[in-house]
């Protein structure tokens, strides 16, 4: 029984040894936690979420990837952070000043990460140029911070003695300087000089107590962490390009204020007087040009107006020429009336053929008027269209049947102006009504042929014949011919400036040939 | 005393001839007309007549004012003009010549022959 017990017993401690040291190695296999103590006395320390900063946290974030750390930061103040590392609730506190008091609660590492001191920080209220300014005054320093004591202890070494009020942390020693409630504040310096771009303090020249900050750990406790930063930090101290001398010069140097060059400041001041100018200068073209835009708007609109004024005047004189070629046409209709009236007072044939020739005459001159009248035109009229009326009518009025005399028109569309049309109507009534009186006596039958043409340089050849009886032989037109005839030629050669020719074999037949060009338009 | 000789310078062919017939029984010598300046300043020179009926609207570039101004250069020959437009502005141009009188169309003979004698 008793051998079986201590074999049992025997068995259970190996295979608690076998267990002890399977956890062992799983525990030596598990990260170092680490709980280290943050608190506001940047830029040494930052607490903050999520991560905090500074040079003391760059050092701990590099000594955690080296050495395998897991850090927990806990946020405190310093005085309870001071009490938590005492009491070993926290492992690791950093920016701790060495002093021998110290020495007794907490193990320091070995290499300063900083040098700081204690510094006396006053407002613009009165000034603080030694620290004999501050006999009796209130001064700020916090609970259990080794820089409080200090400034006691300095103070009294010169007989100054002061109401000391304690805060809890650096940023009431600030505020308290702020609100008025103390004359001055104690503050390590490089928390202070930070402070003091939040708070309206004034750092003075009263400075005391250069202290070394180190990392500390409870007294005889956590001495891997210790002798982790140690072996760390040593190389690093003198090293230049070390991550520590980086770190230190980002946080605790003043970083170089960026400081725009003289020339910049030029150029930006020749930019903005350069775009001043060539803002006011486009102000101006901009005035000028609208300037323009509305003088050339009001031109354009009188303008407009002027061409309006001048259609509506053109428009006038056209309606007022063809009334003018219509009444001129009536008057001599009622002229014609007269005439006929006149003739039929007559007995005497001749006198009533005179008469009615005289009538024919007139009536030319009324188609001309009727045809300027019609057309588009009102200084010219299609002799075509002219010739074929005119023709049509003598017909009619000389009582000749088609079937007895035909008209063989060959005619080109010739424009001529109203000088030029009414000699050429006169013209075409002689021919045309002597070709119906003479040239086909007892029924004979036969064709009238008028022929109109206008060559490419303009020059009209009008010809008007009969196959009927002709005139007798050795007959000479300049000589023998009638008033008709003798009108005919003086028209053609001086009015028209016309080249005149007579075939008298065949019939009769005349024909000219002419320019339009002895007048101008008047319309 | 021989008939007063007169020349038409008219390029209507009609007016011309109607006012030549009017003349012609009225007792005057007239020549055969012409039609324009150029033609009357020739005949002026060549035939040398005693009156010359001068239409102001002659046809082409020269009218009747000019004509009779080249005229009046070398001759004194009596100068009567003639138009057809009632308001026309005649001027100084006209004065210039010192025209025996200005007829407006239609002509009456009894207003030429108030102005020029039938006989010279």
């Amino acid at each position: 029984m008793c051998g079986c017990y201590h074999v049992e017993a025997r068995r259970r401690l190996v295979l608690s040894l076998m267990l002890g040291l399977i956890l062992l190695q799983y525990l030596d296999a598990e990260a170092r936690m680490v709980r280290v103590g943050v608190f506001p006395a940047a830029p040494l320390v930052q607490s903050g979420q999520p991560n905090p900063s500074g040079l003391f946290i760059d050092m701990i974030e590099y000594f955690a990837h080296v050495l395998d750390w897991r850090v927990e930061y806990v946020n405190g103040t310093w005085s309870e952070l001071l009490v938590s590392l005492q009491k070993g609730d926290i492992d690791l506190l950093p920016a701790v000043g060495y002093t021998d008091a110290r020495t007794a609660i907490y193990d320091f590492s070995r290499n300063p990460v900083f040098v700081d001191s204690g510094v006396v920080f006053g407002s613009s209220r009165f000034p603080i140029h030694t620290v004999f300014d501050l006999q009796g005054k209130r001064v700020a320093g916090v609970a259990g911070s080794t820089f409080t004591n200090a400034f006691i202890a300095y103070a009294a070494s010169f007989g100054v003695r002061c109401d000391i009020v304690l805060t809890k942390d650096n940023p009431s020693v600030m505020r308290s300087i702020s609100n008025g409630s103390v004359d001055a504040g104690i503050c390590i310096y490089s928390l202070g000089t930070e402070l003091a771009r939040r708070f309206p303090v004034a750092i003075t020249a009263i400075t005391f107590s250069p202290i070394a900050l180190d990392f500390a750990v409870p007294k005889g406790r956590n001495q891997d962490l210790i002798a982790g930063i140690d072996r760390l930090m040593a190389p690093m101290i003198n090293d230049p390009d070390s991550l520590y001398s980086r770190s230190y010069n980002r946080w605790m140097l003043p970083q170089p204020a960026f400081v725009i060059p003289l020339w910049v400041w030029w150029g930006i001041g020749s930019l903005f007087v350069l775009g001043l100018i060539l803002g006011l200068w486009s102000i101006t073209l901009r005035k000028q040009v609208f300037a323009k835009t509305r003088h050339l708007e009001a031109e354009i609109s009188e303008r407009s107006q002027a061409e309006e004024n001048l259609r509506a005047s053109l428009r006038e004189k056209e309606s007022l020429l063809r009334e003018l070629y219509h009444r001129t046409k009536n008057n001599m209709a009622v002229i014609n009336a007269l005439l006929g009236l006149q003739a039929g007072g007559f007995s005497d044939a001749r006198l009533r053929e005179a008469f009615a020739e005289t009538q024919n005459r007139i009536f030319s001159m009324a188609l001309v008027h009727e045809k300027l009248y019609e057309a588009q035109d009102l200084s010219r009229i299609n002799l075509k269209e002219y010739i074929r009326d005119l023709a049509g009518r003598l017909m009619v009025g000389y009582g000749i049947s088609p079937d007895r005399a035909t008209l063989v028109y060959e005619l080109d569309d010739v424009p001529v102006l109203i000088d030029t049309a009414i000699p050429c109507g006169l013209i075409l009534n002689e021919l045309i009504s002597n070709a119906l009186k003479y040239a086909f006596p007892d029924g004979r039958k036969g064709e009238i042929r008028i022929v109109l043409h206008q060559t490419e340089n303009g020059e009209i050849r009008l010809e008007v014949g009969d196959d009927g009886v002709g005139v007798p032989r050795g007959f000479d037109v300049r000589r023998d011919g009638h008033m008709g005839l003798q009108t005919v030629l003086g028209l053609a050669e001086s009015q028209l400036g016309a080249a005149i020719d007579f075939d008298l074999e065949h019939g009769f037949a005349f024909t000219m040939r002419f320019m339009d060009d002895s007048y101008r338009p008047r319309v | 005393m021989g008939k007063t000789v007169i020349l038409i310078v008219e390029d209507e062919f009609l007016i011309a001839q109607s006012l030549k017939f009017d003349l012609i029984r009225a007792g005057y010598e007239v020549r055969e007309s012409v039609s324009s300046g150029t033609d009357a300043i020739a005949r002026a020179r060549e035939e040398i007549p005693d009156v010359m009926l001068m239409d102001i609207g002659l046809r082409g570039d020269m009218d009747g004012i000019e004509a009779a101004r080249r005229i009046r250069e070398f001759s004194s020959v009596v100068i009567i003009f003639m138009t057809g437009y009632q308001d026309s502005d005649l001027g100084d141009r006209t004065m210039a010549i010192h025209p025996a009188g200005i007829l407006h169309k239609p002509i009456r003979l009894r207003d030429i022959e108030a102005l020029v004698p039938r006989h010279g």
